[in-house]
């Protein structure tokens, strides 16, 4: 088929597309409960609320067909037509909540499987988009932050208030927030520190064989223990000392709390980070560094100029990995008193109310996300000589 | 002025230089011809200091480099390097200015040079911003080249600067080389295992093997006067074919000839015309022609030299003495 009569998305794009329309259609879009923990009943899109419903699955419907037939070239079209998917996702999920709750403060509308294809769908849509536009890195970045901004907007809004995840939000608006900036504060400070040990000690290590295998034996150790065992692990020995020395104990430090699990993920931050650093070090094609020396630079020149710019991506990189890391492994900081999202996810599990769970790992996926994306963004700006 | 006494380098028990003693003049081209693994590279290496010698001694403009700052000698020393050596995350405009950036040339300058040198290794400008990883091989060693040319240092370490250079761009490196060292007389050493690039531009060949020189001389010196089996098997049976790209035709023909003599036999081209070639005109591309269109004589004329024919007898007459001397 020639270029010119071909028409929609290439394959990702348009099974993104019709996923789309098919979760609009088929699957039920919300599940309704006369309250927090009875069961209850699945909605399709179109079955709410008379007009409305059908309204909304009637403009993703025609979202989708317009992907399906324009023609290939309308590429900024297909982009714009994916920006209102994923607004249409998002707000028909919201209005569609809060029409089915509306003056009732017990019922609860959560997430069906039909919003969260929907919300897959419009991944695929958007990665096929970005796809399209792989040569304007500006416009790919663009239509990112035009989707979250989407999103974030609808929430400022108050779009989805009548969610259930944001009616547990609302009553318990205090303990979020600061379990989730405890939690941030948990992995970014843990993460900080092992940059801050694991940059220099990769530093140190670089070639001197015999002490670096001496160190990753160590660390290695660290990782291979399961999180939970680590901060079993670690409640003995902190419990002991803060009972036996008074100074430990004033510094907050006891064998439960935000320390011990502090110390589980500065430790499990630590290998990724030293391993890439070293890593980044070693990668340092060994011509390049004698040319440096050969044009008449001196050793602290060959480093600052040469062997940590064209290390440095892979170091962030390994920063990176810690961080997701440690996002997900601080939730279980909650099981030792130490805090974080993970308090509202064990709670929920204690009562059964999937809502509150759901409260606990949504913000944490998105930030996780969004930390990912960031800290890759910085990578490629970084990866100058282009070696990842 | 490069001199080494008794230069030896020792890699645990492989003796990769042995004992070599060789001097190059102020303004010489002198090049280091040998097989692969013969020492050529680490000789150069230990002259920039790269590589510390196990025992000798290294003299560079009649200092021993000992007593130089290692930082200093290398700055004063235009290293260009085998295996390229590009720095990945520079661009080619910062990779050829990073000499006279450690020198703490003014920008405006380091940027004209650049530029300048671009022109020379025959690159286009627009190349001044990519990186190397978006440069070919030949590319790449060519912007090695003019970054040893950048801060226009009296000497020259040169490894194999045109080994993945296509034949064509080679040449014309080749030339324009050739061309620079007749002004600026540099003090180089220029490291090949082609035989045939070693007698185009050498002054002077230092013929190594197994990390000795076993033989020295002019190019005409080594093709004319018997070698041993090493050097007669290095140079081939061909050594005088190549030896003629030395040479031009303005330096072995006959002026004044009448050029109507000089008439091609009808074998290639149609009818019997003469074979018009330029002074400047290599003459082992003169024989090839003279080969391919069956013609005894060519006609010279223009670019500057009186009229006249190169035949093939005073192709023969003017080597009949040896190769002779000419700049
Ligand atoms: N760092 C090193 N450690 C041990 N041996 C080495 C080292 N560098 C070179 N050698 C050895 O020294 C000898 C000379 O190497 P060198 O690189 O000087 O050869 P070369 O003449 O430049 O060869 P080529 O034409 O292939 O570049 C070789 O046998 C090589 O294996
Ligand atoms: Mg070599």
């Amino acid at each position: 088929m020639s270029e010119n009569k071909k028409l929609g998305y290439g394959k990702v794009g348009n099974l993104g597309a019709a996923l789309y329309a098919v979760s609009a259609l088929f699957f039920p879009y919300i599940q309704y409960r006369p309250n927090r923990v009875l069961t209850g009943e699945a909605y399709r899109l179109w079955q709410i609320d008379g007009m409305q419903g059908i309204i909304y699955c009637a403009i993703m419907l025609v979202i989708s067909l317009l992907l399906f037939v324009l023609p290939h070239k309308r590429r900024f079209m297909r982009a714009l037509l994916t920006l209102a998917a994923v607004f249409m996702t998002l707000f028909s999920l919201g209005q569609s909540a809060a029409s089915l709750t509306s003056g009732d403060s017990i019922a609860r509308a959560s997430m069906g499987a039909g919003f969260w294809l929907s919300l897959a769908s419009v991944f695929l849509m958007l990665s096929a988009a970005r796809l399209e536009y792989v040569h304007d890195r500006l416009f790919q970045n663009a239509l990112t932050l035009f989707s979250l901004s989407i999103f974030f907007v609808l929430l400022f809004l108050g779009v989805f208030d009548g969610l259930s995840v944001m009616r547990e939000y609302l009553n318990r608006k205090e303990t979020f927030l600061s379990q989730a900036s405890a939690h941030l504060i948990l992995a970014s400070t843990s993460v900080g520190a092992a940059t801050l040990l694991g940059v220099p000690l990769a530093f140190a290590l670089f070639s001197r064989k015999r002490l670096e295998r001496a160190v990753f034996f160590l660390v290695n150790l660290g990782q291979t223990i399961p999180t939970l065992s680590l901060l079993g692990l670690l409640m003995v020995p902190l419990g002991y000392l803060s009972s036996k020395y008074q100074i430990i104990k004033s510094l907050g430090i006891s064998g439960v709390g935000f320390w011990p699990a502090w110390i589980a993920l500065f430790i499990y931050a630590l290998f990724p980070i030293l391993h890439n650093a070293l890593a980044g070090l070693q990668m340092v094609d060994p011509a390049v560094t004698q040319a440096a020396f050969s044009v008449g630079m001196t050793k602290n020149q060959v480093f600052y100029k040469v062997q940590i710019p064209l290390a440095i991506p892979l170091m962030i990189s390994g920063v990176r990995t810690a961080l997701t890391q440690a996002m997900g492994n601080a939730v279980l900081a909650a099981l030792i008193g130490g805090g974080g999202l993970g308090s509202l996810i064990f709670l929920g599990l204690a009562q059964s109310a999937p809502d509150l769970i759901l409260l606990g790992t949504l913000p944490l996926v998105l930030l996780t996300f969004l930390t990912d994306a960031l800290l890759g963004r910085v990578v490629v700006a970084l990866d100058k000589g282009g070696s990842l | 002025m490069i001199q080494t006494k008794n230069l030896t380098k020792i890699y645990n028990g492989i003796t990769a230089v042995d004992n070599v003693s060789l001097e190059v003049p102020s303004g010489e081209l002198c090049v280091l011809l040998g097989p692969s693994g013969c020492g050529k590279s680490t000789l150069l290496k230990m002259i920039n200091a790269l590589v510390p010698p196990t025992s000798g001694e290294i003299f560079v403009n009649g200092k021993n480099t000992h007593d130089i700052p290692v930082e200093l000698l290398r700055r004063g020393i235009g290293y260009v390097v085998q295996n390229v050596g590009l720095f990945p995350h520079y661009t080619v405009m910062r990779n050829i200015g990073v000499v006279m950036k450690l020198l703490n040339k003014p920008k405006e300058d380091i940027e004209k040079r650049a530029l300048f040198l671009l022109d020379l290794i025959g690159l286009p400008r627009s190349y001044a911003s990519r990186y190397p990883r978006e440069l070919s091989g030949g590319e790449a060693q060519r912007v090695g080249v003019a970054r040893a040319l950048a801060a226009d240092p009296a000497i020259l370490l040169m490894d194999e600067p045109f080994g993945s250079v296509d034949p064509l761009n080679r040449e014309h490196l080749q030339n324009s080389f050739t061309e620079i060292q007749k002004t600026l007389k540099k003090t180089v050493l220029f490291v090949t295992h082609d035989v045939s690039e070693a007698l185009m531009l050498g002054d002077r060949i230092l013929l190594m093997q197994e990390g000795r020189i076993v033989r020295e001389g002019t190019p005409g010196d080594l093709v004319f006067q018997e070698g041993d089996n090493f050097s007669q098997a290095f140079f081939g049976s061909e050594m005088a074919l190549k030896l003629l790209s030395r040479y031009r035709v303005g330096q072995a023909y006959t002026k004044g000839m009448k050029i109507q003599n000089a008439a091609c036999q009808p074998s290639r081209v149609g009818e019997a015309i003469p074979c018009l070639v330029s002074g400047n005109m290599p003459l082992s591309e003169a024989l090839s022609l003279m080969i391919i269109n069956g013609c005894r004589e060519l006609a010279v004329s223009g670019d500057g030299f009186p009229q006249g024919t190169l035949s093939f007898e005073s192709l023969l007459s003017y080597f009949r003495k040896g190769a002779p001397n000419v700049q």
